[in-house]
């Protein structure tokens, strides 16, 4: 072995890296999400959604990093938990939690039922199953327009005090440590179930599929499993959505959301388990300075972007982090 | 004596096209049998294995695992009831390290893989067999590294512990020593020879040397049809076999 | 006989959208089954091929015809310069990649197109020796359409002829099936997927120009109708000429029909139609040529 191959066999590049040890840096979110809070207090509201996104993201890293399947339609699980919740509070069911409970139970039931289906395929033709569930639900709510408000968005939802006590107000407080401790919980569950041998084997699915169905794994109801648990965090990313901004729209069904949340994701890392915490800011944050003007000229942007990293960074920041962190590592050997 | 076999072939065919591949073939293996298929390149060996191991579908016989009709059962769920295989190509999980391979399979067929919230390296019994594989196989030094890093033969290794976290009663080893230097393959013949008494074993190889070595009986495969099949001494007198085969690979 | 003439009507109608479909999905089929690359950026060369058209009879009084073959051409020449550029870096990249830059081909297009023509669909101005209904048998039926569908099988048998008599189709079919034997035969591969793909592009050019008033030219125009031209592709086998014009056609009609009868959610039933003939049959309805 040359000295090189063997600089790099000894150092572990695996998954039990982020096992038990809890690295110092996990801590760096919650910091910079408080830092934020304090020091920024006007732009509460759109760090509340940048929270939200972020959830949503991560459900769907779970799907393409961690599962590897490409699905360009997440949004539909998404927007179902939206309009769960949405519907649900606007007929009387205001409490906030059981709420979003029961959106996320719906949305994964949605994903169970959708997932049955897209899973049994394989390649491109998932990818075309997953755009075809978005618009199939997307015309479902916009032709129930009696129901879901249509193009005009679902409005009209008031949520009861949070706990009791904590109102949902203008100034976003409540929602935005709402939605953080969600986050929060979520991270705890994904990260549990990332260390798990579940976990493990979603991986080994995403980098060897044949061999795990050579081993006994039964990788169709893996898969299943991970998708619906997948889509109900993506459903309680829209409930949560719903709940604060008080208002749903078709938009939170449609493909262009699904391309946006990927594209967050990519830009971060996918399969790294924070590059929804990377990612998603940095595009909402970039998206409200830059796009108010012209939205055509960002989604021109994002093209561009899409285009680059495909072809030169495509492990997104996180990847480019780790190379980084590699490299001055045997620099400081 | 009248226990059922622990692999079995019956009237096995399988064509690709107007191809016919494998042409009623039969098999029949005893429990802790050591049987070598041999044959020339093209005669069908790997799409036989293929066939066994359920990643292919025969287009007429049948196949029985300890008298049990397992003909129509996936992949997945042949090797969950003791089948397992290895591949003539390496078919690893590159970017895990080796330990992670190992416990991939160990996980399986603990039925610990669906744990969801555990974590993985807590699972004390996968964690155990994993380190044990590891070390009978002489992989400790590098359990801990991505297996792509791995030079040849130590992968090869690798591609056959995975097999082994399955403790099948049966494995199919297609050329388990191909592509490892020359120098290195000893290391693969020993671990072959030193499976446990209790587990099946077929073997395909093309190196004579390492095929009388370890087999207790040979079946010699030509054209997709059975050619020859006995003891190791009665394959290199068979005329047929020797005119087809040995002769142009005889161990010098 | 109302009855019946709504349903001959449909029957029509759908045919001439098929067609449209065919041309479009045709050049997706051949260059998906020759390159694997997953192009969910086709409907982009469609698009290209509506707003040539459109622009070129509006703006500047082009007649029809030429219009039509400047779209054919300059949208062939642009898939091209997009295949020797970028499309060949991504070849045997994984699905998630090629998915992820098609995407990002879609934004740039719709972001330049916004730009250029603004939001809202260009109106497609028949010529006038195209106007009017022609009477067949009894029916009624709109000229343009008719002309449409005569046009198309021109076209259509034009190049089943060129891919089953001439080398370059010869050459295409056997890259198709087997891309590393074609190259050992002095198949220059290379070359070979440019033109395909400019093929393929031109066509799709073609069919948008001439179904500008169907597959209505708007910027929206490739994530609405990609779909589509996926579903023909798969129904219609990867890599295969004949089985997408089956395709395209049934799915002409069947969405016709389901457009007509339920207006309101006509657009969904074929994709749950879809959804369930692909859970029943995940490799597509036609028997695939290879094993």
């Amino acid at each position: 072995m040359t000295r090189e191959a063997l600089d790099k066999a000894v150092a572990p590049r695996s998954l039990s890296r982020t096992a038990f040890g809890l690295s110092p840096w996990e801590a760096v979110p919650w910091l910079v999400a408080f830092a934020a809070f304090f020091l920024f207090p006007g732009y509460v509201p759109l760090f509340g959604q940048i929270i939200v996104m972020t959830l949503f993201a991560l459900s769907l890293d779970i799907v393409v990093g961690y599962c590897g399947i490409v699905t360009l339609g997440h949004a539909a699980l998404y927007g179902t938990g939206a309009y769960t919740a949405g519907l649900l509070a606007v007929h009387g069911w205001t409490e906030p939690i059981s709420n979003a409970i029961c959106a996320t139970l719906v949305a994964a039931l949605a994903g169970f039922l959708t997932g049955a289906v897209i899973l049994r395929a394989h390649g491109f033709i998932t990818v075309m199953l997953t755009l075809a569930v978005t618009v199939t639900f997307y015309e479902i709510a916009n032709h129930t327009d009696k129901w879901t408000g249509g193009d005009d968005g679902l409005k009209g939802i008031d949520m009861s005090p949070l706990l009791g006590r904590f109102e949902f107000d203008i100034y976003g407080d409540t929602a935005f440590f709402y939605c953080l401790a969600v986050l929060f919980l979520a991270l705890v569950l994904v990260r549990l179930l990332v260390n798990s041998p579940f976990g493990w084997s979603l991986r080994g699915i995403r980098e060897n599929i044949g061999r795990m169905h050579a081993i006994g794994c039964p990788v169709y109801r893996r898969l299943l499993q991970a998708y619906t648990i997948a889509a109900g965090l993506a459903g309680l990313a829209g409930a949560l959505q719903a709940q604060t901004t008080q208002y749903v729209a078709l938009r939170a069904l449609s493909f262009d959301l699904s391309g946006d949340v990927l594209i967050m994701l990519i830009i971060g890392g996918i399969g790294r388990l924070y590059g929804a915490f990377i990612g998603v800011p940095l595009y909402l944050l970039a998206q409200d300075e830059l796009a108010t003007r012209d939205a055509a000229n960002w989604y021109f942007w994002m093209g561009i972007l899409l285009i680059v990293i495909v072809l030169f960074a495509r492990g997104g920041i996180l990847s480019l982090a780790s190379r980084l962190a590699e490299v001055l590592a045997r620099r400081r050997a | 004596m009248n226990e059922a076999p622990s692999l079995e072939a019956r009237a096995l065919q399988k064509s690709f096209g107007a191809h016919r591949v494998i042409d009623n073939v039969a098999l029949s293996l005893t429990t802790g049998e050591r049987r070598a298929l041999i044959g020339p390149n093209g005669a069908g060996k790997t799409t036989l294995i293929n066939l066994l191991a359920g990643r292919l579908k025969p287009d007429g016989g049948a196949i029985l695992m300890n008298g049990v009709d397992i003909t129509d059962l996936a992949e997945a769920k042949r090797a969950r009831t003791g089948l397992a295989r290895t591949f003539q190509i390496n078919s690893l999980f590159r970017n895990l390290t080796v330990f992670e391979n190992i416990y991939l399979a160990v996980s399986e067929q603990l039925t610990t893989a669906a744990h969801l919230l555990r974590p993985a390296l807590a699972e004390e019994e996968a964690v155990a067999r994993t380190e044990i594989l590891i070390r009978d196989l002489g992989l400790a030094s590098v359990a801990r590294s991505a297996v792509q890093l791995l030079p040849y033969g130590m992968q090869r290794l690798v591609e056959i512990a995975i097999a082994l976290g399955l403790r099948p009663r049966v494995l199919l080893l297609d050329e388990p020593a191909a592509g490892v230097p020359a120098g290195e393959t000893g290391v693969i013949l020993d671990l072959v020879k030193a499976l446990p008494a209790e587990i099946t074993v077929l073997l395909i190889d093309h190196d004579m040397d390492v095929v009388f070595r370890f087999a207790e009986r040979i079946t010699v495969l030509a054209q997709g049809m059975v050619l020859a099949e006995g003891l190791p001494d009665e394959i290199a007198r068979h005329p047929r076999v020797r005119e087809v085969y040995l002769g142009k690979r005889h161990r010098g | 006989m109302n009855d019946w003439s709504v349903l001959v009507g449909i029957a029509f109608l759908g045919v001439a959208y098929g067609m449209v479909l065919y041309l479009i999905s045709v050049g997706l089929s051949v260059t998906m089954g020759l390159m694997g690359f997953v192009n969910l950026a086709h409907g982009v060369f469609a698009m290209a091929g509506g707003y040539v058209t459109v622009t070129l009879m509006n703006r500047y009084g082009v007649p029809y015809f030429a219009s039509l073959a400047a779209a054919a051409i300059v949208v062939a020449a642009l898939g091209f310069v997009l295949e020797r550029t970028l499309y060949r870096r991504l070849y045997g990249t994984s699905d998630f990649d090629q998915v992820l830059f098609s995407i990002g081909l879609i934004y740039v297009s719709i972001a330049v197109v916004q730009h250029f023509w603004g939001p809202l669909t260009q109106p497609m101005r028949a010529p006038a020796y195209l106007k009017g209904i022609i009477t067949l048998g009894g029916f009624e039926f709109p000229t343009y359409r008719v002309f449409l569908i005569g046009f198309s099988i021109v076209v259509i048998a034009a190049l089943w002829l060129t891919l089953e008599r001439s080398r370059f189709g010869a050459q295409i079919r056997a890259a198709v099936d087997n891309r590393r034997m074609a190259q050992s035969l002095g198949v220059n591969t290379g070359r070979l997927f440019a033109q395909t793909f400019a093929l393929g592009s031109g066509l799709a050019g073609l069919g948008g120009g001439l179904g500008a008033d169907i597959l209505v030219t708007s910027p929206g125009y490739p994530l609405q109708y990609i779909l589509y031209f996926m579903i023909v592709v798969i129904l219609g086998g990867l890599g295969t000429i004949r089985g997408p014009f089956l395709a395209a056609l049934l799915l002409g009609i069947a969405d016709t029909a389901c457009r007509y009868f339920w207006p309101q959610m006509g657009a969904v039933f074929i994709f749950i139609l879809v959804f369930f003939i692909l859970f029943f049959r995940p490799q597509g309805l036609m028997r695939r040529a290879r094993a």
